[in-house]
């Protein structure tokens, strides 16, 4: 095994823009600015084409209010539209091609990079309220994997919880307990939790930062639902090594292990279709890429120095902590003479899916608030490279498309009741002395639309034939299968469409008006029930049969124009129950539809993943194992706080209430406090063995005693050996 | 009834050693028993308790070793750029 050298000899800290006065320009800036440059062009020309046709289609040719409104969100939607296609397509040459020959990856041989020096690195796992099993497994694939290459000693991890429940915490420390016993790994893999929660996981990280950041040279965060082969991580950090003006190093982690049918799709899209888009990305983005929060390459000092965030300091939505962090973070390592990459390369890089669509929408819902808030900072924030800017603009479109259709649509709807139910304006424009007459061209109108849609799908069908051309199809179940799920994946995508460009545009005012949002850890299993499936899309549901009668009502041929998305809504509730089940998207699977390359052939790490899993047991009840076991009651005692000043009334009352009430009569916030109490878990624990069997404790020790299967010597269990000293006893 | 609390008092011994790793094998009862035994003598009231109190004469009740959960402090700031 190599010898580590001392971490602080290993953290490198380039001067403050180091890439500006550096020793020059370096290459790929040149590439970039002639693909941005090209890329721009590409999508004006387009634009500025689609706009003309648009604007020709108008019966007023854009001389109406209305007609200026519905131009300007066509453009802002077609540009976007375009910016996408685009995207696909660079990444769809530069596949052709073998990759990008300016990326990270292609600059170092294998040898060279295994030749880097050993430094210390972080892997932080940040958790609130994550299925402790899950995200724990996790984690120790990725240890085992760094472990089975002979790394470990260069790696330590980090479990930073930020969980309030006890029930979670508590099930979080006692995870971590048999975690490091079954690897040995004591002094190897942390937990930390925080006690005061600020700035959510941006606050978490860097709460680990100022405690542990300094000892190591590179950090990587994880999501619970996130892993990273051992493979990949070793690469990334001999990587950052031999390119000290790197400061992010992202990877475009795969979906992989989903089970429910919407999950299924993302995945297969994600897998299908990600690496035409990601290595479209990286090849424009090239050294000023995004951080996109997790499976990223982190390098510690430069981060710490750079990347504080402040709290906005304007008004609403703009005030406060920032809620999307790692745009902003790569942002400021940008500004700091730093480069952030996107390595699509980077194979061994897996995230998971949100199960169903209402858990997507929760998760959208987060995004959309912390999304529209970088807008301050790209007006406002000093010395952020454009390219960074952009990247904001871009994160902001992706949520603000949805109001702008929504606007679309709407003045649609005005287009057609002003040419239904009034008169025709033949002077629409004021102080004009000649008549306007209208024109109307469906025909073209028919053309457009369908352009627009094979703008819209052009990208997925790219994709395919790029799978197709690189042999990749038979991981896809065969080319005949790839197709059918690709059109598969492409009804579904419309069929949620509309869902979630009312919903998005809900998102978007929420966040502008600065309504507050619980923080919350994602569902990673549940499918959704009828009844809340009904309580969240009821409304778009009766908006879409409103909207279709009052279509109807104006004119059919509207009616039937607006069938795609009205029908599309009036479905949302059973489409969205029906898309949770697990047992379709197995259904799927069985069918060979939807497959990725992972099921087909596993890697390992994935594989281990699924054993972990099957083999963990289930963690329930946790405050009351804290108080009841004895090895658990200590562990939670030695982590919990000690206090230094003398017991609280309040402490005494609760302990008092809890052992003769029972901890289910507790609130959550109750339990926590105890559980937080090293002396109250200790006073309780030895209160509870001396209950009566009567008392509602006496009743939770059986009731667990029989759940671990101890025998009842009641029952007739007792030995013949024993029943006699019993019988004694009992006969006094 | 005397039957029964002795059998609950030997229920909760049993479960409660179990529960700290030690193997409950014949002779193990048996000492269980004489602790209950002992602790009869004093009466029925307070039985379990002083059954409870007694176990760490009589048995090795050590738990396993406890690890620190992280490492010592190695404290830095965050810059605000």
């Amino acid at each position: 095994m190599a010898r580590i050298s001392s971490t602080a000899d290993n953290i490198r800290v380039l001067p403050m823009r180091a890439g500006r006065s550096g020793a020059g320009p370096r290459p790929w800036r040149r590439a970039a600015a002639l693909r941005r440059g090209l890329l721009f062009m590409l999508v004006m020309v387009q634009t500025g084409v689609g706009t003309w046709v648009f604007t020709a289609v108008l019966p007023y040719h854009g001389r109406s209010a209305t007609e200026i409104g519905l131009i300007t969100a066509f453009t802002l939607l077609l540009a976007w539209i375009i910016t996408g296609l685009w995207t696909a397509v660079f990444g769809f040459v530069l596949q052709g091609r073998g990759g990008d020959p300016h990326s990270l990856l292609r600059r170092h041989p294998p040898e060279q990079l295994n030749a880097a020096p050993p430094v210390r690195t972080a892997v932080v796992m940040p958790l609130y309220h994550e299925p402790v099993q899950r995200s724990l497994a996790g984690l120790r694939t990725i240890y085992e994997s760094v472990a089975d290459l002979g790394c470990i000693d260069r790696f330590d991890f980090f479990i930073l919880s930020d969980s309030r429940d006890p029930e979670v915490w508590l099930a979080e420390q006692a995870a971590w307990q048999q975690l490091c016993q079954e690897l040995d790994a004591f002094g190897r893999i942390h937990y930390r939790r925080r006690s005061v929660h600020l700035r959510h996981k941006s606050g978490n990280i860097g709460d680990f930062l100022r405690r542990w950041g300094a000892g190591y040279a590179y950090f990587m965060v994880v999501d619970a639902d996130s892993i990273v082969s051992g493979n990949s991580l070793v690469r990334m950090v001999n990587l950052m090594e031999r390119e000290p003006q790197v400061g992010i190093l992202q990877t475009a982690p795969s979906v992989v292990r989903a089970r429910s049918a919407f999950a299924r799709f993302h995945q297969f899209a994600s897998r299908a279709y990600g690496a035409v888009f990601a290595n479209g990305l990286a090849a424009l983005q090239l050294g000023e890429a995004a951080y996109w929060g997790h499976n990223a390459l982190i390098r510690t000092a430069p981060f710490m120095r750079l990347c504080g965030l402040r709290n906005l300091p304007a008004f609403g939505l703009f005030r406060g902590p920032i809620s999307s962090h790692d745009f902003v973070e790569a942002a400021y390592m940008g500004r700091g003479g730093y480069e952030v990459w996107l390595e699509p390369g980077l194979a061994g890089s897996y995230e998971e899916y949100p199960p169903t669509l209402i858990d997507d929408l929760a998760r959208d819902r987060r995004w959309t608030k912390g999304n529209l808030q970088h807008l301050w900072l790209l007006v406002c924030a000093r010395g952020l490279r454009p390219a960074h800017r952009l990247v904001f603009l871009y994160g902001v479109m992706a949520y603000f498309a949805s109001p702008l259709w929504l606007l679309f649509l709407a003045l649609s709807a005005v287009e057609v009741m002003r040419f239904t139910l009034w008169p025709i304006n033949y002077f629409p424009n004021d102080y004009s002395l000649f008549p306007i007459w209208p024109h109307w061209h469906p025909d073209w109108a028919i053309g457009l639309a369908s352009s627009v849609m094979v703008l819209l799908f052009l990208p997925k069908l790219l994709a395919v034939i790029d799978l197709i051309r690189r042999g990749e199809a038979h991981g896809f179940g065969g080319t005949r299968k790839l197709v059918h799920s690709a059109i598969l994946e492409s009804l579904v995508s419309m069929l949620l469409a509309p869902v979630r460009m009312l919903k998005h545009t809900r998102f978007v005012i929420e966040a502008l008006s600065n309504v507050s949002l619980r923080w919350a850890g994602q569902n990673r299993s549940e499918e959704t029930e009828w009844r809340p499936a009904l309580l969240h899309h009821a409304p778009a549901t009766v908006l879409a049969v409103a909207w279709a009668g009052f279509a109807f009502w104006l004119k059919p041929l509207y009616f039937v124009w607006s069938l795609p998305i009205t029908l599309t809504l009036i479905a949302s509730v059973p489409v969205s129950v029906l898309l949770s089940r697990v047992s379709l998207g197995e259904r799927l699977a069985r069918r060979g539809l939807t497959l990725i390359p992972e099921e087909h052939a596993p890697p390992p790490i994935l594989k281990r993943l699924d054993e972990l899993e099957a083999n963990a047991a289930m963690l329930q009840n946790n405050f009351e194992e804290a108080v009841i076991d004895p090895q658990l009651n200590a562990l939670h005692g030695a982590l919990a706080r000690r206090r230094t000043r003398a017991v609280d009334r309040r402490l005494l009352h609760l302990r008092r209430r809890c052992l003769h009430q029972g901890p289910q009569r507790l609130s959550t916030a109750e339990r926590a406090l105890l559980a937080r109490d090293a002396e109250s878990l200790s006073w309780l624990h030895r209160a509870v063995w001396r209950s009566s069997p009567e008392s509602p404790w006496g009743r939770l020790l059986e009731l667990h005693r029989r759940r671990r299967d101890i025998p009842r010597f009641a029952d007739g269990a007792l030995d013949a050996r024993t029943r006699g000293p019993a019988a004694v006893l009992s006969a006094g | 009834m005397m039957s029964r609390l002795y059998e609950l008092t030997l229920e909760r011994v049993v479960d409660y050693l179990t529960r700290c790793g030690l193997e409950v094998t014949p002779a193990t009862l048996e000492r269980v028993l004489q602790v209950i035994k002992q602790a009869a003598r004093h009466g029925e009231t307070g039985l379990l308790s002083r059954v409870m109190d007694d176990l760490p004469n009589h048995f090795d009740l050590q738990h396993a070793p406890l690890h620190r959960p992280s490492p010592p402090l190695n404290r830095r700031s965050m810059g605000y750029g």
